[in-house]
């Protein structure tokens, strides 16, 4: 029954996300025509703005961006605006891969592709990816997308956010397919200074250290001459009379530390149902 | 006229007699007869008591001059303040030493020669550790001393020279005492467990108190102005064991002074060390915790019996670059100390040595790794 009604649901966004915008730009823009259209024709849209945030310059700007990146590639960058994800699924996240999956998102047999969903009632998000998506948009990378376009969204630049959500995601599909997807230590856009100084420190500090103390204590050896400050040889056996001993508790203390777990190790955390994602507000 | 100072001459050969250290016996330098303390001590006591009449008559001699007649006779004197003139009775050439000095060998004739009356007395020690090691072992001592420094100038061990090299008697003040010791200490004990996404570090604290006596016996401080107290620290201990009743016979051959550092002022140092000790006795039976620091402290010396030993030091001194090196052994025990100079480019060397190749290894597994 939820299935039913949630295929219904996306129908009804189908329509509006491919119909409206193709006829728009049947009256004005010529690039929206080639891209838009033969979406519409296909049923092959990238760019599903069913809330309505972006012109229709931009929309179609957006799809023809998508749909060339997507079959360069062969793997499908989608972008999906809603008013509430409650519609689609529990969370935004669980939202963002009932949408992928219902509508058939996803290239080739694989169904290779990510998506960004925006949920505009409460300003949530979610950026998902699924088959060779989850090689080319590891944990970090998705981290670092995020990082590129949330600060467009926050200032209410829809097309500038999604550009840079277009853009980056090319470059990652291009570095992926290269074999080299981006990742932690592999980030051709980030310099990472706290590794290199953790490096560096290691290169430098602890040799230094090290001869340091060695030769402390070749330095150590040159000095034997030195003031007595006690005298326990000369205690005599069995001088030592303890009359009064006592041990008295007096007080426990407790001191909590939240552990730091590391996640600094890589690679892509893929749930179950075969899909990796992070969300969150913007 | 009886002199006063006592030679110890061969009683076959009439040559000059000197103590070993490793057979524990006076032996002649020249016929190689050798005699035991006891039996020596039997054919000096005659002259040796005479010594002492000669120097305590001097002695009261001296202090019977007027300040007017000292005036007079310090502004003939060829002799410094502190100064003491004796006549060898072996060559009768003037022995000049110093006010302290207890024996010492004729610069003239070579012969060892002995100040009774500087030991006799209150001035008397009660013991004495006779030298053990010799003249040769100290300076093979030296030698290893210098041994493994890794940062020792190659042209100090090459080109210095022993400048000199003597055994010394060391006047030692040994205190005994009890020690009342009241300490007061924070304990803990920690354990640590995790709780979810926390590290729980539990610690139980206790109040400790321990409270009792230590007793301490001979702790030793030098009472000689002319050894570095530090010195005569590093060479400690000495064997106890092997401490004597004190007989002059024990000094020929080396030089020996009494104290110039009264039992006061020396018991100061001494109180210092048994003080703290008794408190690190006190909290060396605080086991069973993860931490113990001290809080409070009322600890009060009761002095004992101070003993008054010689004790038998080596002292070597060097020289080089024009700066004076000094040497010291335990004359007993063999323990030798001294500071060395270092070479700074010596440890330039080692720290390039240590730290490039390492950093040149870790770069490589860093880039291996990375």
């Amino acid at each position: 029954m939820k299935k039913r009604v949630f295929g219904l649901l996306l129908s009804v966004v189908m329509i509006f996300a491919l119909v409206i915008p193709a006829m728009a730009a049947g009256e004005d823009d010529a690039t929206y025509q080639d891209g838009g259209s033969k979406a519409a024709e296909t049923g092959e849209a990238y760019v599903y703005d069913v809330y309505g945030l972006l012109t229709e310059d931009e929309w179609d700007d957006l799809e023809w961006q998508a749909e060339k990146i997507s079959k360069k590639y062969e793997c499908g960058v989608y972008i999906v605006t809603v008013d509430d994800y409650r519609d689609y699924g529990s969370s935004v996240y669980e939202a963002a891969k009932a949408i992928y999956t219902e509508a058939g998102f996803g290239w080739g047999s694989g169904k290779d592709g990510e998506l960004l969903l925006l949920s505009m009632d409460d300003r949530d998000y979610s950026l998902i990816a699924y088959g060779f998506g989850n090689t080319a948009f590891t944990d970090y990378g998705k981290e670092r997308m995020e990082d590129e376009f949330l600060d467009n969204f926050g200032e209410n630049d829809w097309y500038s956010g999604f550009s840079d959500y277009l853009n980056i995601s090319e470059r990652y599909l291009q570095l992926a397919r290269d074999g080299k997807p981006v990742d932690v230590g592999r980030d051709p856009d980030h310099i990472d200074w706290a590794g290199i100084l953790i490096r560096a420190a290691c290169i430098i500090f602890i040799p230094v250290i090290t001869a340091g103390v060695v030769v402390g204590i070749f330095w150590g050896q040159m000095k034997s001459v030195r003031v007595a400050g006690t005298a326990a040889e000369y205690v005599v056996p069995g001088g030592l009379d303890v009359q009064v001993s006592e041990d008295v508790y007096t007080h426990t203390t407790v001191n909590r530390v939240h552990i730091q777990r590391n996640h600094d190790s890589g690679g892509t955390s893929v749930d179950s149902s075969g899909f990796s994602g992070s969300s969150g507000k913007f | 006229m009886a002199t006063q100072v006592t030679n110890y001459q061969c009683p076959a050969c009439t040559g000059p007699m000197h103590f070993v250290g490793e057979s524990g016996r006076l032996e002649c330098d020249y016929c190689g007869s050798s005699f035991s303390v006891e039996e020596i001590e039997k054919l000096y006591a005659d002259k040796e008591k005479k010594a002492e009449a000669a120097f305590a008559k001097a002695g009261e001699k001296e202090a019977a001059i007027s300040p007017e007649e000292r005036e007079y006779l310090d502004d003939g004197s060829d002799w410094p303040e502190g100064m003491k003139a004796y006549s060898c009775p072996s060559c009768g050439a003037e022995l000049v030493c110093d006010a302290t000095t207890a024996a010492t060998s004729c610069p003239y004739c070579g012969n060892p020669t002995v100040i009774p009356g500087q030991f006799s007395g209150m001035m008397k020690p009660d013991c004495i550790i006779p030298f053990k090691l010799s003249k040769e072992q100290a300076i093979t001592a030296l030698k290893n001393h210098y041994k493994g420094k890794r940062l020792l100038p190659k042209e100090f061990s090459d080109q210095n020279h022993l400048e000199e090299i003597k055994g010394v008697y060391v006047p030692f003040w040994l205190f005994d005492s009890v020690v009342e010791a009241d300490v007061m200490f924070e304990a803990t004990t920690a354990t640590t467990y995790t709780e979810g996404d926390y590290e729980v570090t539990e610690t139980s604290h206790y109040d400790v108190r321990r409270a009792g006596t230590v007793t301490f016996e001979k702790v030793p401080a030098d009472a000689s102005t002319k050894m570095p107290d530090d010195y005569m620290d590093s060479i400690e201990p000495y064997n106890y064991g092997e401490l004597k009743p004190f007989s002059s016979a024990y000094l020929p051959g080396f030089l020996a002074d009494k104290y110039d550092v009264d039992r006061e002022d020396c018991a100061v140092r001494a109180e210092k060390r048994t003080a703290r000790s008794a408190v690190d006795e006190m909290q060396s039976t605080v086991t069973g915790y993860s931490s113990v620091s001290v809080q409070g402290q009322d600890v009060r010396l009761h002095p004992g019996k101070a003993h008054y030993a010689l004790m038998p030091v080596w002292l070597l001194s060097t020289r080089w670059q024009d700066k004076s090196y000094l040497f010291a052994m335990n004359g007993q025990t063999g323990k030798f100390v001294g500071d060395l100079p270092v070479s700074k480019k010596r440890a330039l060397q080692w720290f390039g040595a240590i730290a490039a190749p390492m950093a040149a290894v870790i770069a490589v597994i860093i880039a291996l790794l990375g």
